[in-house]
This record gives C-alpha cells, sequence and structure tokens, in this order.
C-alpha cells in the first residue's frame, strides 16, 4: 500500500498535459525490440520481453534474473543508423536495468553560403552530428498482480564542430502494470514526466533550453490462446491526434514465432497516416533473434529494417502456457486453465504422479512425506531397493511407500527424525518441500537472501528459497511473502517437479 | 580672264575642302545624306551618320567594333546577370519563363525568354538586333508570332524549342546610332528523369530565432515537387508541395523561404534533420539541416 500511495503522487504530480513550444525529441520513440517494432511498436503491457522495460518500466518487474539485449536500425536510406545495447537483473529491491541507445555520427553536414550571383551553395566546409541517450529502469511488484517502474533518460545530442553547438539534459518516465490473469494485462506509461521547471529539458551551449514532450500511453495484452499474443496501445502526445498501435504474434513452434502490426502515425496536429510492421523470432537456448520490417506509408523507401539479438537464461515458461491443442482436462478438478495443469498432466502421463478413482487429482490437497519420496523416484526412476525389515521405526516393508522412501534416503533427499521415524503422513511445508527438491535438482544454493519479507537471513531454509526463486521455480507465488510453514500442495509439487532441469531435460 | 581664274580658284578651295575633310580625324556628316536614317551622332573622333551609303548589305560585329555598311561603330558590352547596358543601350532582367538564370542552368525545352531592350539615345535597330540560338540569328525585325518586339515598350518575347543538350543563346540589341550591348547564357536542357541537385538550407546551422531561412535547389527541368522534412527517428514533421512551373518547382535554381515551424505548430526543436525533395512519391534530392537556436 505505502508503494501504491507513493506511485499514486507522483503520477498525480506530473500528470499535466503541459505543452513545450519548442519540444525536443526523445530518440527511445524509435522504440525498443525488434518484436515490438513488429508488432506495430506495441510495448507498454508486453511483459516478458526485456526490451519492453525501456518503454513502460514496470515490466522490469516481470524478469525473473537476468537479462542483455541489443537493436540496431538504419533510418532514412542510411543517412542515420541507431543502435542499443541494454541489460538487466533482479535483486531483492527490484530489478535494475540499463541501456545505451546511440545514433553514432552522422557527419557530412554542409555550412552554406551565398555566391557572387547570390545563389545559395556549399561553402566546402561541414560538421557532424551525435545522439545518445542512457537509461536507468528500476521496476518491482509492488502488490499481488501489480508492478510498478521508473526509467531515469540522460540525454546527449549536438553539433560538433559547431560553436555552442551541443545539448544535454535527463526526464523521467513512470509506469504500472497489472497482471489481471494470465491472458490479460494492462500497462499504463507516462513518459517525459518532468516539466523544464523540475529539469526536464535538454539545455544548449547556446542558452537555449528546451523541454522534451510528454506522452501518455496506454496498453493491454490479451492471450485468446496458447500461442496467440495480441497486443494494443493507446498513445497521447498534448499537440499530436491520439494514435493506436495493434500487434499480434503467433507462436508457430516453441522456437519460432511470426508477427504483424499496424501503428498509426501523427503527420500534422490533426492527421495521422498508418504504416504496417512484420516480423519473424527465432529462440534458442536462451538467445532470442527478432527481426521487424516497417513499412512506411509517407516514403516507401523509409521503409525500415530492425534488427535485435537478446539472451535471457533459459526459463520454463511452458508452465504458464495452456496446452497447444485445446484438449479435454485429465483431472476433472484440474480445468483447462489452471494454472498448474499443463504439469500435471505431463507427469501423470509419464505415469510419475496419479489422480484418485473418482477422475479427481485433488491439486490443492497437501503432499505428505511419502508422497513425495514415491514422486522424486518415480521421476528419477531409481532401481527399487528391496526391503527388508523397518526403514523407519514407522515405516515397516509392507508400507506402501517403504521402498520409495528407502530409495530416497539412500539417495540423501530425506532423513528420518531423531527418533528413529520418518512420519510417512506428514505433511510437508513448503519450506520443507523446496529444500527437497533442491537437493534433487542439485541447484546451486544462493547466499543472498531471497526477496520474500517473511524470509530472513538467518532462517534455515534461506539458501534453498532463493536457489529455487533465482531458478523460477516460484513464480506462481503472488504477493511478497513465501509463507514457508503453508502446507505444500500436490499442485505445487507437480509444477515444480516438472520445472526441474531434470524433467525438462527428458 | 581674271574672273575665270577667280572662279576656278574658289570652286577648288571648295572642293578641296570637302575631300580633306572627308579624310581628316575631325569630320562631321549630317544625316540623311542620302536620305533616310536615324539621327546622326558624332564623337570627338568621328562622326558618322546613318545610311550614308545606302542599304545595307551585311554587317560583322565583335566585343570591340561594329562594322555596318563599310562604316564602324565602337561597341562597348558587359554581360551581366541583369541589366546589360552600355551608355545607352540596355537589355533589361531577361528571364527564361520568368526566372533570372545563370551560366550552365537547366531551362525547360520550350522556355519562353522575356526581357526589355531600350535605348536612351534613339529606338531600337530591329534591323540590327538579333537573337542567336547556337549561332543561328533570328533579328528582331524577322520575329515571327509568338515571339515578338515591340519597339514603343521594348518588350522583347522569344519561345525557345530546343532537345536535350547545352544550348548558347546570345540576344544582341543595338539602336540606331550603332550603341550596343549583348547578353550571352549557356544553358542545359535535360527532359530525362526530373532529379534536385545542389540541395541547401541557407544558414546552416539555421537559427530561426534570427529570421527566415531559405531552401535552394536545382531542378532540371519542371515538375511537381514537394519537400518532406524528418526528425532524427525518420518521423515527418514537415511538409510543402509546389505545382510544376512554379517557385520550388520549375527547372533551374529554385529558392524557397523557411520558418523552420512544423506541421504541428511548433518550432523545430534544435536537432538534426532530413530533408528531402519529392516527387512521384520518390525522393529526388536529399539535404541535412541543422537547427541550431
Amino acid at each position: 500500500m505505502k508503494y501504491l500511495k507513493i506511485v499514486t503522487f507522483i503520477w498525480i504530480l506530473t500528470l499535466g498535459f503541459w505543452i513545450s513550444s519548442e519540444a525536443s525529441l526523445d530518440p527511445m520513440k524509435l522504440g525498443v525490440g525488434a518484436r515490438s517494432l513488429a508488432m506495430g511498436r506495441t510495448a507498454v503491457a508486453v511483459s516478458g520481453d526485456i526490451n519492453s522495460m525501456f518503454i513502460n518500466p514496470a515490466n522490469a518487474a516481470d524478469l525473473r534474473d537476468w537479462g542483455a539485449t541489443s537493436m540496431y536500425t538504419s533510418l532514412l536510406e542510411g543517412d542515420i543508423a541507431y543502435t542499443l545495447l541494454g541489460g538487466g537483473k533482479k535483486f531483492d529491491r527490484g530489478t535494475f536495468g540499463l541501456a545505451y541507445m546511440g545514433s553514432g555520427v552522422v557527419s557530412g553536414i554542409d555550412v552554406t553560403t551565398r555566391d557572387a550571383d547570390s545563389r545559395i551553395v556549399s561553402s566546402g566546409s561541414s560538421f557532424n552530428y551525435h545522439n545518445s541517450v542512457i537509461s536507468l529502469v528500476w521496476g518491482k511488484e509492488i502488490l499481488e498482480k501489480l508492478s510498478a517502474g521508473a526509467l531515469l533518460k540522460i540525454f546527449n545530442k549536438g553539433f560538433s564542430g559547431v560553436s555552442n553547438g551541443n545539448g544535454s539534459g535527463y526526464d523521467l518516465d513512470l509506469g504500472i502494470l497489472w497482471k489481471q490473469n494470465e491472458k490479460l494485462t494492462l500497462g499504463l506509461s507516462q513518459q517525459n514526466t518532468l516539466p523544464i521547471s523540475m529539469g526536464g529539458a535538454i539545455n544548449w551551449g547556446t542558452g537555449a533550453s528546451e523541454g522534451i514532450p510528454f506522452n501518455t500511453k496506454l496498453g493491454l495484452t490479451y492471450l485468446p490462446r496458447d500461442s496467440i499474443f495480441l497486443a494494443l496501445d493507446l498513445d497521447y502526445a498534448g499537440n499530436q491526434p491520439l494514435v493506436f498501435h495493434g500487434g499480434l504474434e503467433w507462436m508457430l513452434k516453441d522456437f519460432l514465432s511470426i508477427r504483424g502490426g499496424f501503428e498509426q502515425v501523427p503527420t500534422s496536429k490533426s492527421e495521422s497516416t498508418a504504416n504496417l510492421s512484420a516480423g519473424v523470432g527465432l529462440k534458442f537456448r536462451g538467445f532470442k533473434f527478432d527481426y521487424a520490417y516497417y513499412l512506411d506509408n509517407v516514403l516507401s523507401v523509409n521503409s525500415t529494417h530492425f534488427f535485435t539479438l537478446s539472451f535471457l537464461p533459459p526459463e520454463i515458461k511452458r508452465v504458464y502456457e495452456k496446452p497447444r491443442k485445446e484438449t479435454k482436462p485429465m483431472f476433472i478438478d484440474v480445468p483447462s486453465d489452471y494454472w498448474a495443469r499443463t504439469a500435471i498432466e505431463y507427469l501423470a502421463k509419464a505415469k510419475i504422479i496419479s489422480g484418485y478413482p473418482d477422475g479427481s487429482y485433488k491439486p490443492l490437497k497437501a503432499l505428505s512425506r511419502a508422497e513425495l519420496c514415491t514422486l522424486l523416484i518415480k521421476a528419477k526412476g531409481i532401481p527399487l531397493p528391496k526391503i527388508k525389515g523397518k526403514v523407519f521405526k514407522d515405516v515397516n516393508a509392507r508400507h506402501w511407500a517403504a521402498p520409495y522412501i528407502k530409495a530416497a534416503a539412500n539417495y540423501g533427499l530425506v532423513k528420518g527424525y531423531k527418533n528413529g521415524t520418518f512420519k510417512p503422513k506428514g505433511l510437508l511445508t513448503r519450506e520443507e518441500a523446496i529444500k527437497i527438491l533442491a537437493v534433487f535438482d542439485k541447484l546451486p544454493l544462493k547466499n543472498q537472501r531471497p526477496t520474500y519479507s517473511d524470509i530472513s537471513s538467518d532462517r534455515w531454509s534461506m539458501s534453498y528459497i532463493a536457489a529455487a526463486q533465482a531458478q523460477g521455480w516460484l513464480h506462481y507465488i503472488k504477493g511478497n511473502e513465501f509463507e514457508p510453514k503453508q502446507k505444500f500442495s500436490r499442485a505445487e509439487g507437480a509444477f515444480i517437479l516438472y520445472i526441474t532441469s531434470f524433467i525438462q531435460e527428458q | 580672264m581674271k574672273k575665270i581664274f577667280l572662279i576656278l580658284f574658289v570652286f577648288s578651295v571648295v572642293f578641296l575642302s570637302s575631300a580633306f575633310a572627308a579624310s581628316g580625324t575631325n569630320f562631321s556628316a549630317d544625316q540623311n545624306v542620302n536620305g533616310g536614317g536615324g539621327q546622326g551622332i558624332s564623337s570627338t573622333s568621328y562622326a558618322t551618320g546613318n545610311s550614308a551609303g545606302g542599304t545595307a548589305v551585311g554587317s560583322m560585329s565583335s566585343s570591340s567594333y561594329i562594322l555596318i555598311n563599310g562604316f564602324q561603330g565602337i561597341v562597348a558590352a558587359s554581360v551581366t546577370s541583369g541589366a546589360v547596358s552600355t551608355s545607352s543601350v540596355t537589355i533589361e532582367s531577361v528571364e527564361f519563363d520568368g526566372n533570372s538564370v545563370y551560366d550552365n542552368e537547366t531551362i525547360q525545352p520550350d522556355s519562353v525568354i522575356t526581357a526589355t531592350v531600350t535605348s536612351v539615345a534613339s529606338s531600337i535597330s530591329t534591323e540590327a538586333s538579333r537573337i542567336l540560338i547556337n549561332g543561328t540569328a533570328t533579328t528582331f525585325s524577322n520575329l515571327t508570332s509568338p515571339a515578338s518586339f515591340t519597339a514603343a515598350t521594348g518588350a522583347f518575347t522569344y519561345t525557345l524549342n530546343l532537345s536535350d543538350g547545352t544550348h548558347y543563346i546570345t540576344i544582341e540589341a543595338y539602336d540606331l546610332n550603332l550603341n550596343s550591348v549583348s547578353f550571352q547564357k549557356t544553358l542545359i536542357v535535360d527532359t530525362g528523369t526530373l532529379t534536385a541537385t545542389q540541395v541547401y538550407i541557407f544558414p546552416n546551422p539555421y537559427n530561426p530565432n534570427t529570421g527566415t531561412g531559405k531552401i535552394a535547389y536545382r531542378l532540371n527541368k519542371d515538375g511537381d515537387t514537394s519537400i518532406y522534412i524528418f526528425n532524427a527517428i525518420g518521423q515527418l514533421v514537415y511538409k510543402r508541395s509546389y505545382a510544376s512551373g512554379i517557385e520550388g518547382a520549375h527547372a533551374g535554381y529554385n529558392e524557397l523561404d523557411f520558418n523552420a515551424v512544423s506541421d504541428f505548430g511548433t518550432v523545430l526543436a534544435n536537432d538534426l534533420y532530413f530533408l528531402r525533395i519529392v516527387s512521384g512519391g520518390k525522393p529526388i534530392g536529399r539535404a541535412k539541416i541543422a537547427i541550431l537556436k
């Protein structure tokens, strides 16, 4: 709530439709990421894309660990080209990102004069131009389903070889993102919120000070199907008409997506034109290559190619996706849009887990110690040992889970209590289960504290929870608390087992 | 006997006076010795009238003299882009389709030449004055419609009919006293694809706060053109269109006012902009414009 108040306050403070009579260009309006550009330059609510954080900083909260990106484009038949390099990483206090976008040096700008006949000619000398912006971004999930962010931009541009020909300045973007559910996301971004009086300007050596025009962007994304992604943005800048952007992405394969989009571009105070775009995306082991072709309706020779290469450590996103084909759910209590459906059905088909005779899975039922041992041993395919006598005081050879408990103990996954019991019916807490699963998947332990407010640095399970969070296992937990004593559910067990590297490599 | 010698003496004096006067450095003769012609002129060294010996059988001229009908006249000519004149003969502001031109500029193949040809001292001689197109001369007296020369006003009009290539256009104007002046230009006709060259803004960098800037370029022929200006991320911020033949869309040198006010109603911010001369939806010329206040 505190964060929400702060965000709201800043928003109100800067939400003014001020218009500068001389407004300097923000080169970030070019767009970031060929994926966004292929989809009509939509980006406000496009989560899961490292580039979108530089358009709506609230998108930074979606970064699971770290990532890097780059983009290149050449505009106006090669007259000017832009390169972007950027990256971000998630920390306790949120995700921080940094990007540099620059035009390089544009040379050969003629100094002109009048000849003896008073005709305008080149004087024979020329000067150069450069333009760059550095972006510092922060984003964090502040409430369940709600993220906020801020982006500081530092501008530098000018003409070398011209007296007092350089200018620099800064401005601030703010953004929020609301993930209503796994299908629908809404975003709002206020770009260049600082008026000149608060420093939002570019100051030139000549003494001129020019504001940077604010821009309000509203966006939404919707996933009608697992493989279809729709995005829509609304753009408003004070002295230009309201314009729309729209885009569609179709994931043909895990590694291949095709995209299309349209964008309204203002050409005067009251007029706009529509440009189309298209593109393709390829993924391989965390690397993503995106290409976009932007068709310029104003002057077709200005149609432009965009290239982006980015890297995100491989993550298991498929559990958030619905099955490719709309098949009938396997269990009566695991519906089509259940968050862990894919994991549950995959493991059931692999006969690692099973349902109940009544056709249910009982996803919310707590997992017992015996049940988890059975899951893990079945998943590993470890041969079951012969049981002679008791495994533990309360686990004799006739216990249905005895072989699995024995194997798990031999494997080092579990051990009994000091009094020699195992308590096979004992219900696992979340932190206990995470520890067992972390050992099962041999996660490298993290000495840093996880971001959950209820896990202190001296808690016995801290490093296991941190490792699980870093691995991307815990995104199903909404909010700021891990709730370590909460009973570990069958759904959680299936989900985390499914996304372990061991299962993913099968 | 004495009376006869006296008469012969007087007659000889008169006769010899006339003869020597014709060959000395200081002599004068009035016009209309044999009738016709214009006003007589004189200088410190000579004077001669018009048509003193009869009709013209030909003439030749150079930059220093004109020989007409066996008599010499002094020519003083200066070729400038505007009016050209001697002490009394003037060719006022020669224009091609209403535009002044310089050497090696392009013109339309059917350009209409207009000028004003005047003389302070006497009327313009339509027999002597002429226009030469690549050396082929047409005297003012032989101009046929629509070409014309109106003596009362000095208005001269001539419609060209040129093929692609380089052409030499000369206008020579004489008055009745043989004062003359000439106008010469080397011009180019190119009816190929419309192109814009030497595209500039002046000054560059341009400060809109110091006055109106200028956009200048050369076209090889008349044609509908537009000026597009894009900002540094390729967005259109300024667009103007010009119909074929008017300033901004005629063959030769074009110069247009530019005040750096965008189509969004604001003065362009300090930055680099990209200008395109566009015709038929395609860029035919380009320049980079720096705005710096």
